[in-house]
Order: structure tokens, then sequence, then C-alpha cells
């Protein structure tokens, strides 16, 4: 070194500070190449979620309330559900046994006295508004019955007004909510506010109501006793007409309101038809254990497994034990079943699968005697790996069915194809050396090893039905077919439970 | 086991965390930038080094010890990505050479180097040859021994030590020129 160090320490001292800012671009090319299957990976992740995601969606929206399924029905049940819950009693009371038709009902409870009144009406009522059909009862209430004549019904007021049968004319507020403003025609007097009776009666009575009403026989009704409202006030029915709608649409499962289209397209309700050979759709979701094993490999394999012992010519033997240790496996999916026949079914599906299993390989010197016998034996080196693999599934199964109808055992066999979508590798390394002075290295390695590994599935499906699903539960064994590494003949083997919800298709 | 802040963002950098790998690459790439930028002659070729380098950085993080210095780490290997990457681009031949005079050097006695800024100074430097670049960097600034230099480079020790005197002569020479005309052109005022 020169003796004039200043200039180089100047230097040093100068271009140590030296900072400059590289341009954007460089940490854009440096993570994208130290993430370059990150999009890949996370596309990959997704689409047994979205499939998973579509599937339940699917499910949620094609499940059918009672209700929707019976088509106007619960909008009937709706209007007397949400209007009985006021005071049912005091109007059927107040309407059917009110004093100002003359018939002796005074005294009764309302129940009773509205079956008498109806039973007493010598003019009859009509069959519609008796309740036999539902769909009459709430065109009634709806007041599109255009058979009403003389009288107004507002049933936005208050005040029920009624002729007495000397002329006089009372008023009575009704507590329900619905009033009616009854001008009876007839010159007797004696005939009874029926339709009052039965129109207040219909949007407030029970189901067991109505058909308590729709009981009676038809002979005793007449259109005569049509006594109640005949022009009805168009404001007041635009209102209810718009309160009936406004309840069914609250009462209507929500799947049902965005999409009309698919309403119509799929869920519009079908006459039933227990066709067995319905494709039938659902989910399925496995739980269970994964190890390597030994393929049969019918499907061709890769290379012979590695040799992990060797001899030496001289008195050292190196061996190597290995030791697989059971992992995790869990897979769900979508499935597709389509009953062929009494006995048969073919099953499919799209699924993805995790798992997970270990590997620990110990490496052992031994130091034989001239005799051959074992004089020494040092560990030499330990490794444990650890492996994580994602499985796109496909399987391709057929059953067969052993015992019972619609609740029984089936056979189940055939191909499970799953392609390996990316493996993890965390791997430990001791190494020992004879003097036992060891160092140790623990990587983490993604290894991308793609490929397809098919697999032999065996299992015992035992199925039974509830009112809108077919369940199944599977215990099952997978086989290898194929190996999925290139250094070894082994693949994966499952043992698994599996539960599958198919949808019920009626 | 409490970690410190460095020690954190290298564990987080090792579960491939872009965030610490971010944090990680804008503590240290304008000081490598700078490593890099005066061993090589254009701004792509800093970025190309600067960036293979990273990329070396971040795969094998897991070599680090922790109770060592990482920015000196990193610039270890700054410097040997570096070389490798004059060595495959660039075909530097070395002449063998005696061993100079010391006194050879002499003249950088007066070298008014803190008259400069450290950019000035770097584009000096990259305006010597390929050779001359690489050693005088080595030797004056890493602080490399000449038989270190002889072994990364694969010359002899006084080939190093020769091609060192002559880049420091010229250095001297470029950086009083870069001076004097300012002086010149002050005075003709």
């Amino acid at each position: 070194m020169p003796a004039d160090n200043t200039f180089e320490e100047h230097m040093q001292q100068q271009l140590d500070a030296l900072r400059i800012q590289p341009p954007a671009s460089d940490w854009q090319q440096i993570h994208a190449a130290l993430h370059p299957a990150k999009r890949r990976r996370i596309i990959w992740w997704w689409l047994p979620l979205a499939a998973l995601l579509i599937s339940g969606a699917i499910y949620l929206a094609k499940e059918p309330s009672g209700a929707a399924r019976e088509g106007r029905e619960p909008m009937v049940r709706a209007m007397g559900n949400e209007k009985r819950g006021n005071n049912e009693k005091a109007i059927t009371e107040k309407v059917v046994g009110n004093e100002v038709t003359g018939n002796d009902n005074t005294g009764n409870d309302g129940k009773a006295k509205s079956e008498k009144a109806i039973g007493k009406n010598e003019e009859g009522a009509s069959n519609e508004i008796m309740g036999n059909d539902r769909k009459a009862i709430t065109k009634e209430a709806i007041g599109n019955n255009k058979e009403r004549k003389g009288g107004n019904q507002n049933r936005n007021g208050l005040i029920l007004k009624r002729q007495l049968p000397t002329g006089q004319a009372i008023k009575e507020k009704q507590p329900s909510g619905i009033d009616v403003e009854a001008n009876t025609a007839t010159a007797e007097g004696k005939k009874l506010n029926f339709k009052s009776a039965f129109i207040t009666a219909a949007e407030k009575t029970t189901p067991q109501d109505v058909a308590r009403i729709s009981s009676i026989p038809a002979d005793t009704a007449s259109p005569k006793s049509n006594v109640v409202t005949e022009q009805a006030d168009e404001e007041a029915e635009h209102r209810l007409t718009e309160s009936i709608h406004s309840t069914t649409m609250k009462l209507l499962p929500e799947s049902h309101a965005p999409w009309p289209w698919v309403n119509e397209k799929f869920f519009t309700p079908k006459p039933r038809n227990n066709t067995p050979r319905k494709w039938q759709t659902g989910w399925w979701a496995a739980l269970g254990s994964t190890r390597l094993s030994q393929t049969a490999s019918f499907f061709g394999t890769a290379k012979a497994a590695a040799d992990f012992s060797s001899n030496n010519p001289g008195n050292v033997r190196y061996v190597s034990s290995r030791t697989e240790k059971n992992g995790q496996y869990f897979s769900a999916g979508w499935v597709l079943r389509k009953p062929m026949g009494k006995r048969w079914a073919f099953s499919t599906g799209l699924g993805a699968g995790l798992q997970s299993w270990q590997v620990s390989t110990s490496v052992f010197a031994d130091s034989i005697l001239p005799t051959g016998s074992l004089y020494n034996r040092a560990l030499t080196a330990t490794s444990d790996q650890q492996y994580r693999m994602l499985t796109l599934q496909v399987p391709m199964l057929l059953e067969w069915k052993l015992l019972g109808k619609q609740e029984g055992i089936w056979l189940q066999g055939g191909l499970n194809h799953q392609w390996l979508l990316q493996l993890r590798e965390k791997q430990s390394v001791a190494t020992l050396s004879q003097n036992f002075a060891s160092t140790s290295n623990t990587n983490d390695v993604t290894s991308k090893a793609y490929g397809w590994q098919p697999q032999l599935r065996l299992g015992l499906v035992y199925q039974w039905q509830s009112k809108r699903f077919i369940h199944q539960m599977v215990p099952a064994v997978q086989l290898p077919l194929r190996s999925v590494f290139k250094t070894d003949n082994r693949g994966l083997l499952n043992i698994q439970l599996q539960y599958n919800m198919l949808w019920l298709r009626k | 086991m409490h970690l410190t802040p460095t020690a954190q963002l290298v564990a987080d950098c090792l579960r491939n965390r872009a965030a610490a790998q971010k944090q990680l690459y804008d503590t240290y790439a304008p000081q490598m930038m700078g490593v890099c930028y005066r061993y090589t002659r254009q701004a792509d070729e800093a970025s190309d080094v600067l960036q293979e380098g990273f990329i070396k950085v971040f795969t094998n993080l897991q070599q680090w010890k922790g109770d060592g210095d990482l920015g000196a780490w990193i610039r270890r290997i700054m410097v040997n990505t570096a070389l490798n990457w004059l060595r495959d681009r660039r075909h530097m031949q070395w002449v063998q050479e005696e061993a100079i005079a010391e006194d050879f050097a002499s003249d950088t006695v007066h070298t008014p180097v803190h008259k400069l800024e450290a950019r000035q100074l770097a584009d000096l430097i990259r305006q010597l040859p390929a050779g001359y670049q690489t050693i005088f960097n080595l030797h004056a600034i890493e602080g490399y021994s000449h038989v270190e230099i002889a072994q990364l480079l694969g010359i002899s020790e006084g080939t190093s030590r020769s091609q060192y005197l002559r880049a420091r002569r010229q250095l001297a020479g470029m950086i009083n020129d870069s001076i004097t005309p300012k002086k010149q052109s002050y005075a003709s005022r």
C-alpha cells in the first residue's frame, strides 16, 4: 500500500456516502422474480372456492320454502296471520253476534255465535265467501267481488254503520281496523249481515276457522244474503291491495326477489314427478388421513424408489431408515350424481383437497467387524420433510345398491382423478459428524410438482333421505395407481369419511 | 424470543412476505445502487446488477447470521454479483505486469478528492478502463487486499497491485483535470 493513504480514505469516505435512488421498475422486476407463481396460486385457490360458493348460492336459491311452493296460499295465510293477532275474537263477536240482525245470538261466545249465525242464515252465504276457496276469500278481501250490491265497504275507516230493524242507523267502532258501513237492504230487517261477518271473519280467522266455515252445506247459501257493501271504495281497495302485496313480498323467500329470471328458468315449481333417474347435485366434504404408499403402477410410473442404503467395501456400512407419518386430509367440492335404474348410480363432481404428511429419514454409519458383526453405530444425518399439497379432484364413481330402498347401503367404486397443484416442502436436515459436532439447517421450499394421480376408490355408502335432501355418509379408501414423484414410485393413499348432501329434486 | 428489528425484518422476508421484502429493499437499495453504479458504466447496467443482487439476497437470506451487519452482507453479495456480471458480459483482459515502485503513486498526495461530490467521483471511476475500475473499487473502496483481489479475479497479486496503482494515478489526473478547468474558467472571467 502506498504511503499516501489519505487519497483512499477520502475516496472511501466520499463513496461510502453515495446513495442513488434506483428506478421504481427495479423493485417491480425483483418482486416479479420473487413471486412468479403468486397470481397463478391465487387463481387455483379461488377456483374450488368459487365453485363451492356458487353451488352454495344455487342451493340456497333453490331451496323453496313451503309457502312459496304452494303459490298464493301464503298470501291468504299472511293476511289472516297479520290481522288475526289484533283482536280476532272481538271482531267475530261484534260482527256476527251483533244485535242488529235480530238473531237470538246474544249471550253466546263469539265463535259459537259465528257458527250459529252462519247456520241460521236463511238466505245463505255464497260458497265463495265461506272459504271453500281461499283465493276467493282473498278476492273478497281485496274487494274484487262484483256481486256486492248495496252498501259501502270502507276498510280504512273505523266506523261500522248498521241499520237496525227499527230503521235506526248505528255506528260501531271496529277494533280490528276494518270498518264496514252496511246498509241492510231488506225490508223486514231480519237479514243477517253475513257478508260483513264473513269478510271480517275471513280476514281475521285462522285457517281452522276457515275450514269450519267451509264445512257448512252449500244449500244454505244464497246470493240474496250478500247484503254487505256493493260499491267498494276504489281507494280503499287500492290501499288494501298494496298492503297485501307488501306483506306477500315480505313472506316470499328473499332469494326469489332479486333474480326473477333465475326463478322463472330454474325454480318455477313444477308438478311433482319423482322420476328416479334425474341428475342430482349437491356438495361433499371429506375428512381423513393421508400417507405415502407404494403404487400399483397401472398408469405408468416414474423411476424406481431410490435406494437409501449402500454398502461400502470397507468396514463401514451406511444404513438408512425411513419413517412416513400419516398426515391430514381434507377435501370438499361439488357432486353430481345420476341414478341409473333401481340399483346403479353414477357419481362425479369437482373438488379441492388439502393434504399433508411427513417423511423422516435417518442415516446410520455402522462399523462392522471382520466377522461381519456390528461393532458400533453412529447416527450421521437426520432429515424431516413436511409436505403440503393442494389437489384438484374429479371423482368418477359407480354405486351399486346392496340393501334398502330410499334408505340403504350402496357399494361405491371407481377412479378419483386428482391433479397435484402445489407442493410445499419444509425440510429440516441435521448432519452429525462422528465426533457429534452437528450442523442443522431448515429450508422452506416451495417446489412445483404438477402431476396427475389417479386413485382407485372403494367405499361403502350409507344413504338416507330427509324432506329435501339425500344424505350420504361414505367411509372410503383411495389407493394410488400412479406415483406423483419422479424419484419415487409412491403415491398418496387416503382413508376418509365423506359426507354428501344432494338436493332432492321433485 | 425477542428479535431485533433487523432480525424480525429478515424473518419476515424468509416467510416470503412481500411487504417485508419491500421494506428491506427500500432500506438498502440506494446504498447498493451506489455500489453497483461504481462497477458499471451505464445506468441500466447498474439496475441489472442491483436486481440480480437483490434476488440473490432474498433467496439466500437464510444464510445471513443474525449477529452480523446485514448491510455489509448485502454489500458483499452486490460486489460479487457485480464481479460475476462483469465477468460474463465484459471480456476483461489482464495484462501481467511487474510490481511498480510505490513512489509511482506519490502524485496523488495533493489530489483534492474532497472538492468533488460522491456522484462526481463515481462518474470518474466509471470512466476508468474496466480492469482499473474493478480493481480500484475492490481495493480502495471495498478494502480488499491484493491477495484477495487476485483470488477473486484469478490474477496474480502483482498484476492487481500494478493495475491499482495505474488506476490510482489515472484517477488522480482525472480529478485534477475536473477541478482545474473550473479554476481557469473562473480566472478567465
